[in-house]
Parts: structure tokens; sequence; C-alpha cells
């Protein structure tokens, strides 16, 4: 028989005129779609539903099997359950340490152990290993949460830190991926349970916050980065041709005034110079000149009033500025100090979108799940999520941090082969004139940025004398240069 | 060997059911001849009762009570003798639509028995006094070839019925929706989504001009209106489908649907400016996180038992379908989903639309229109049904609060879509015994 299209198409066409067969075809599509909507829930949005203290499947899982380890980037153990007479210990090794981003399961849940809650009880062990734990009436073991914690890097931070509070976030400037959370004081999650009265009655040293994200501080001049940001968007061609003499204090709004960090007057200066230099009454001066509404929305874009994609517990940054207001919020704001606060994980953010050429990546804590035997349940994979410099302002922004190395204010980091860029703060706080937090944010190598450095310590001091060396030693580590 | 069946239960489910899948779509082709389909109908009656087996096993296993074992076998005892008698009354039996059936059932009795024993065991007298009325069926239509000229009659008992309602009915989460006779509770809306599609059907059979369409639609939304009054809104769904696709079928016009479609957006906007019950649905559809405590609770925690269960499931028994309100009638998707996992639920849904294209096939075998009509109309009744129940659980859709065709607890329920299926082969029984013709070609099922 000889094919024939235009019978087939007839065929086909009387098919598709029968009511039946069309009633038919439309039910299939609905059925069809139905389907795939669970399929798709399933795959894409279950796991942030069903991760809710209003789903009590998780306290029936809790009992149904052991909870899973937490693990850091290499497979070290920062959270498991031992069997200790019998009962189910959570156990961690590390104590201290990931205190924050690891959290503890034993007393409510923080961190990880909160995040990742659904996943620890859930068992995607062996059908094999299920059959045998049945048979000899053990429980399935729950997979295990692998993190982007590294915890050579958290130590170093860590003992950096040491006897100051504050916090400290390195992050992969090209994934995302959260390296190091280090937040102080802090508590022994291994112990939280027992300990909980006298932890929550201690309410000095605040010890539960997570003050890495939920940490509200005053960015200092590590605002001044938002600052050139803006000039640079007002003035895409002629940003570098501002200059301004410095002597020492800025006058404004009849009679309020300004003074650099100790009074100091930095003279004739460029825009990087006073970049690098951290001069309050330049960038005051420059502030001044900004369209106040246009300003406000480069700040939302920098993520300030906004919710941050994070998935750990934290705090919206905060800044007045918007179109209309006060010279005097304005300047404030415009050296971090008024009423602007930020945490340091939005600082970092930041920090990282500038070193990856402008485009901020989703912080991820989580690189994948196991099964308790090691094979891979989920991968999660590196995502951005938003773009808030184009490629050549980042470059721009790059180098003027870069000068703050070479020539300013960070030049503890001036002699080290990596190349490092930041940016330094002195954040005044409270009424004690000269109290101040010591911050810097910055990232190395500069040609190609591999992490992102953000460091606040409490009433230290200044962030040139006391964040910044900090700083280095984590870089040192991460570099592979030793340091004593 | 227990605990081997036990864990390894949710797979089993998954590869019984997909295999029946297969056995549908080959036997739906009408390229194999008598006793090849034959092999394959008595594979299917095999796989039904492998899933039954294989579900009691684990439930017997995980809560060691013996009862599950002599329920099980029990309903074997009486299901098979059906099947004979069913065989032996009417040797031309349709075997796949009667198999099919038995394996909705048997899927059901496996998730009622686990949410509750009781419940189970009562459903299942319910199902045996209807199977045993349905031997009747087809000698009736056989018997009364009148039927199609029985409209006024269909019309008459359908407003009836849901009229008493209105009169002496009492309220159900919210709705008037039963009316009792001693300790039965009756849901007329049930029952008159049969005698709504006869209605259409003969009418529509005997009457084919465009003129007698608004008598036809006058009468069915007569029907409608009764029950958004008593604020059934899913049952007002599924009647208003069954009536634009009659309309479509007999008119062979496609602007009937988007008249229909139109029509429908209209009206759902309408009802929701009118009621807030409907308002609260939708925002719920919208964002049922918003109160997750208060009217969001149903939908989130079908969400929970559906995500938490995963596409292998918790296992039966293992999870914790109670915590969802209504889950033996309303959200029994649901805990299938959580329990026997989401690959098992979504082939549940393929299953359902092969059923339902099967018997658009069989509607297209019909020389008579009376029962060509009527089984499309049965089609289209259930597979709204489905769509409103697995939609409306997966926040596919908003809520209505519909059953799952012979799984959902409720005698009402299984009782309507029993005599539907009965109806279907009493009409492809009388159907064949006419002069045979040739019939249409079919083209893919799925």
């Amino acid at each position: 028989m000889k094919y024939d299209l235009k019978d087939d198409l007839k065929h086909l066409y009387r098919h598709l005129k029968n009511p039946v067969n069309i009633t038919g075809l439309l039910f299939a599509a609905v059925f069809t779609a139905m389907a795939l909507n669970i399929v798709l829930y399933l795959m894409n949005h279950s796991y942030e539903d069903i991760n809710n203290s209003s789903n009590n499947r998780a306290v029936m899982l809790a009992k149904e099997n052991i909870r899973g380890d937490i693990v850091s980037n290499d497979g070290t153990v920062l959270a498991t359950t031992r069997i200790v007479d019998g009962e189910e210990v959570r156990y961690y090794p590390y104590a201290n340490l990931f205190a924050h981003v690891v959290g503890y399961s034993t007393y409510g849940t923080t961190g990880v152990e909160q995040i990742a809650n659904m996943r620890l009880v859930t068992s995607n062990d062996t059908l094999l290993n299920k059959i045998e734990n049945d048979l000899y009436g053990s429980k399935d073991k729950g997979d295990t949460v692998v993190t982007t914690l590294d915890v050579n890097l958290q130590e170093v931070a860590s003992k950096a830190l040491g006897v100051y509070k504050g916090a400290i976030v390195v992050t992969n400037v090209k994934t995302g991926e959260i390296l190091v959370m280090v937040s102080k004081s802090d508590y022994d999650p291994n112990t939280i349970d027992t300990d909980w009265e006298s932890v929550i009655a201690d309410t000095k040293s605040s010890c539960l916050v997570n003050r890495a994200t939920q940490g509200m501080y005053p960015p200092g001049s590590t605002f001044k980065i938002f600052d050139l940001i803006e000039y640079i968007k007002e003035h895409p061609t002629d940003y570098d041709k501002y200059t301004y003499t410095c002597g020492g204090s800025l006058k404004y709004d009849n009679g309020k005034k300004i003074s650099c960090y100790h009074g100091m007057s930095h003279g004739s200066l460029s825009l990087e110079n006073a970049f690098a230099k951290s001069c309050n009454c330049a960038f005051a001066n420059l502030a001044l000149s900004f369209d106040r509404g246009m300003y406000a929305s480069t700040l939302n874009t920098m993520m300030f009033n906004e919710k941050l994609p994070l998935e750990l517990e934290y705090k919206k940054s905060f800044v007045e500025i918007e179109d209309g207001c006060s010279d005097s919020t304005l300047v404030q704001s415009s050296i971090g100090q008024g009423t602007v606060l930020m945490s340091p994980m939005h600082l970092n953010m930041v920090t990282q979108g500038i070193a990856n050429d402008g485009m901020v990546m989703t912080p991820m804590i989580i690189k994948r799940i196991e099964s308790s035997g090691g094979d891979s349940v989920k991968i999660y994979n590196p995502s951005e999520y938003r773009r808030i410099l184009t490629k050549e302002e980042a470059d721009i922004v790059t180098e003027y941090m870069r000068s703050v190395v070479t020539t300013g204010t960070g030049d503890v980091l001036k002699g080290s082969t990596y190349e490092a860029c930041g940016k330094t703060g002195s954040a005044e706080y409270g009424t004690v004139k000269g109290d101040s937090h010591a911050l810097f944010t910055g990232f190395a190598p500069m040609n190609d940025p591999e992490i992102a450095v953000t460091v606040v310590i409490e009433g230290a001091g200044s962030g040139g004398d006391y964040a910044v060396p900090i700083a280095k030693r984590i870089f040192d580590a991460y570099f592979g240069e030793s340091y004593n | 060997m227990g605990s081997f069946i036990s864990e390894t239960s949710n797979y089993l489910f998954v590869i019984t059911i997909l295999l029946f899948l297969l056995s549908d779509v080959l036997v739906f082709n009408n390229s194999f001849n008598k006793s090849v389909k034959d092999i394959i109908n008595l594979s299917q009656v095999i796989l039904g009762i492998f899933l039954h087996a294989i579900g009691y096993i684990t439930l017997l296993i995980r809560s060691d009570d013996i009862r599950y074992f002599f329920f099980f076998a029990f309903q074997e005892i009486i299901i098979l003798a059906v099947i004979m008698i069913y065989h032996t009354l009417y040797p031309k039996i349709n075997k796949t639509l009667l198999y099919n059936m038995f394996f909705f059932l048997f899927v059901g009795s496996i998730m009622l028995s686990r949410l509750k024993f009781d419940l189970a065991l009562k459903q299942f007298i319910y199902e045996l006094v209807i199977l045993v009325f349905s031997f009747f069926v087809p000698y009736i239509i056989k018997r009364i070839p009148s039927l199609d000229k029985w409209y006024f009659i269909y019309a008459g008992v359908g407003i009836s019925l849901l009229l008493i309602v209105i009169l002496a009915g009492r309220v159900v989460n919210g709705s008037m929706l039963a009316f009792r006779i001693g300790d039965m509770s009756f849901q007329s809306a049930e029952f008159v989504k049969i005698s709504l599609v006869l209605f259409l059907a003969s009418y529509l059979a005997n009457y084919k001009k465009a003129k007698n369409y608004i008598f036809a639609i006058v009468i069915a939304l007569i029907h409608i209106a009764i029950l958004v009054v008593s604020r059934d809104l899913g049952s007002a769904g599924i009647y208003f489908m069954s009536m634009i696709f009659l309309i479509f079928v007999s008119s062979e016009n496609i602007l009937t649907i988007l008249t229909g479609a139109i029509a429908g957006l209209g009206s759902f906007t309408l009802a929701y400016i009118m009621f807030d019950h409907v308002k609260v649905r939708v925002a719920t559809w919208l964002n049922p996180w918003e109160d997750i405590r208060g009217s969001g609770y149903q939908l989130t925690q079908s969400l929970f038992a559906i995500g938490t269960g995963g596409w292998f499931g918790l296992g039966l028994l293992k999870g914790m379908p109670y915590s969802i309100p209504y889950v033996s009638e309303d959200f029994i998707f649901s805990a299938i989903g959580e329990e026997m996992g989401v690959f098992f639920s979504c082939s549940l849904i393929f299953l359902y639309l092969a059923v339902i294209l099967y018997m658009f096939k069989l509607a297209k075998s019909m020389k008579n229109d009376f029962y060509k009509y009527t089984i499309y109309g049965f089609g289209v009744s259930l597979a709204t049904q489905v769509v409103l129940t697995v939609g409306g659980g997966s926040r596919f859709i908003p809520l209505t609060g519909v059953t799952l065709p012979l799984i959902s607890m409720g005698g009402s329920s299984l009782w309507t879509t029993i005599l539907m299926f009965s109806i279907i082969q009493g009409m492809v029984l009388a159907n064949e015994a006419e002069e045979p013709v040739e019939e249409e070609e079919e083209e893919d099922e799925i």
C-alpha cells in the first residue's frame, strides 16, 4: 500500500473532530498536568515546606530513625548521635567552635540542625540495611548533611578572634559557599540543655545569638563602599575627577559637624585616596551631592531593608536614607554611623558580589545530602542571587579596595603575595566617644578572587589595627602562608 | 520473609500498579484476539489480588493484629465469588472494566484498613450490598428498553432528592449534604450525579435541536443552583461539567466548551464575590502557609503528607495521615502519597485516566445515542471528581472537598460509583445484544 500523508491527515482530522476524542485529550492533558504538578512539587519545593515546625512528622521520624550526622566540607564530623547506655545522645566533637552555625537539636533546634532537620531524621539507607535493621529491631540511621564549612579555617578564625566578642564570615567568592561562620560569645552545644537556665540568665554576653547573621552592627567606614558605588553610578565617566581637601572636619546643615577618625586632617585627596585613607569629610561631602531617592534604591539593590536569601535565622539590615531624608541622616549614614545597621553576613555578601564581578551568589551552607552509607541523595548547586554591579563598576570598586591595602588603612595586608583588597571600618557605638567596633571586609586575590572575609570585633578599636590582622591570619591560612 | 515483604512493599506496590497500567494499555488495544485478551484479563485479577495481599501482609506484620488476616481472606472469598457470579450471570461481561473497578477497590480497602480497621469493615459491607444489587442492573437495562424515554423521571428524582436534603438535611462540615434514614446517611448529591447524567443523556438523545438544549440546561441549572445554595461547590462543579460536556457531545460544536469555560469562570467569580467560604478557599489555595493553624491547616497537612512521603512513601502505618482532617474522605489521596509514595499515587492518577479513556472508547462503540451519552457522561463526571479531589489536595486547584472514586470512605460515594460501573456494564451488554457494527479504530490511550 502506498503511503499517503493526505489520507493520514484526513484520518487524524476525523479523529479530532469527534467530541469524545476531544474530551479524552482534554482530560488526558489535565490529568498529566496534575501529576506533573505533584512531581515538580516534590522535586523543587517540598523540602522547604515540610521542614516546618508545624509538621509533626519530623517528631515522628525522629523517634523512628537515629538522627544523622552533620559533617564539614571534607567529611569531618561536626555533629553525630552516640548511643550512651542505650540512650541516643547528640554529640558535637568541636564543642563551642561551631556552636551557632551547626546549632543544637537538644533544646529545640537552631543552625544547620534546624534548617536540615527533616533531612537528618529521614533515612535513605539501602533497602538491604533497612531489612537488616528491621530484623534486628534496630533503628535506621538518618541521612548525613554535608556542609560547606571548613574546619581548619574555622579554627584559625576562632583563634584569631580570641576572647573578643564579634563575628567572622568567610565565603567562597565563586559559589557563595560559607566556609567559616564564627560568632562569639559562644556556648557548648553538648550541654546546652543542662546549661539552659544559666545561659539565658547571662544577658550580657547574649551567647545564643549568632552574631554573624543576627548581629546588628553600625558598619562604620565599610559603608563608604556603598557611597563609592553610588558616586560611580551617578558619575560613570568622570568619577575619578573628584577631589577634596580635608581639614579634619566638615560643617553642614547650619552648624552640625563631623570629623575624621581621631580628628585627623587628610589634606588634598583624590577619590581613590579618600577611600583608601577612609576620609569621613570627603565622603560626607560626596554624599551631600547624591540624588537621595536614587541612593535609596541603590541601597535596596544592595539588600538593605530587604530579606536576605538565607535559611539561617538572620536580621534584616537597616538604613534610613530615602528620598527627602535630612542632611544629618544622610551624612551620618554615609560614614556608617547614626541609624544604619548591618549584619556581618550581609556585608560579606556584598563583598562577595564585588569580588564576583558584581554577581551576588546565594549563600550556601549545605553542599549535599548523603545516605548514612554515603550514597548521594541530593546535591545543592551554587546559584546566582542578584547582580548588584556591572562588571565595569565591580572592577573600579575592586581597584579602590586594592588601594586601601596598598596605600591606606589596610596596609597590614600590603606585603602578602595574594594581593588582598578590602575596606576597614571603625564604628563608634554607645555614648562614650571613642569606643568603636573594628571592622574589615575584603577578598583575595585581586585578579581572580577566591574567598571573601568579613571580620567584626566588638569594642576593639580601629579596623586597621585590629580587624585587618585577623583577616590576614585567615587569608594566610587559606593561601598557605605560615604565621605565628 | 515478613521483614522483606513489609520493607519492600512500597516497591512492590509501584511495580504492581505499573504492570496493571501496562495490562490496561494492552487490553484497550483491539489488536489482540480473544484468548490473548483473556490471559491479560486473568493477569489483571492476579495483579489485583497480589496488591491486596502485599498490603495486608504489611499491615499484619507491622501491627501484629491478626484481624487483618481474616479480613483479607474474607474479602478475597467474597470478591472472587462476586466475580464468578458476574461471569455466570453475564458470560459476556466486560472483564477489563470489572477488574479495573476491583483494583481501585483493593487500593481503597488497604488504605482504609490502615486508617481504621472498623472503617474498612463498614465500607466493605457497603461494597457488598451494592455489588449484590448491581447483579440486577444489566438485566434491568436489557429488559426495559424505554429507559431512554424516562427523562422527566430522572429530572424529577434528581431534583426531589436534592430538595429533601435542603428540607430535611443536616449540616455536615458547613455544607448541607446528607439526610438520614435510620442509621444510614444518604448524600443525595452523590446519587444525583447518576440521575443528572441519565436525564441529560436521554433528553439529548431524543431531542437534538438547539432549542431543546435550553430546556436541558435549565433543568441542569436547577440541580446546580440547589447545590450552590447548600454550599456543595464540588458536586456543583461535577454537575456543571457533566452538563457542558454532554451538550458538547450531542451538538458536536466546540463552541459549547468555550462557552462553558467562560460561563464556568463567570459563575466562579460570582461565587467568589458572593460567598465568604469561597474567598477563604481561594486565599488558602494561593497561600496555605499564611494561616497554618487555621484555614490553611488541611491543605498544609496534606502537603506535609505528600512531601514527607516522598517518591516511595514512608510505608503503611509509618506515617501520620490522621493529622489531615477528613483524611479518609477528602484527603485519602494525600494519605496514599504519604505512605505508599508519590510514584504510586501518580500512577494511580494515570490509572484513573486510563479507565476514563476506556469508558470514552466504550461510549464511541455504542449504537444507541442514549447509551453513548450516558457512558460518556459518567466518564466526565468521574474524571471531574478525580481532578477536584487530587488537584485540591495537591494545591493544583482550590480545595472543594469531594471523594476519590472507589477509594475514599463513604457509602453514598461508593454506591454511586459502583452503580455507574454496573450501568455501563449493562449498556455494553445490551449494545452487544443488538446486531454488531464495525467498531471505529482507536488512537493511543494515554
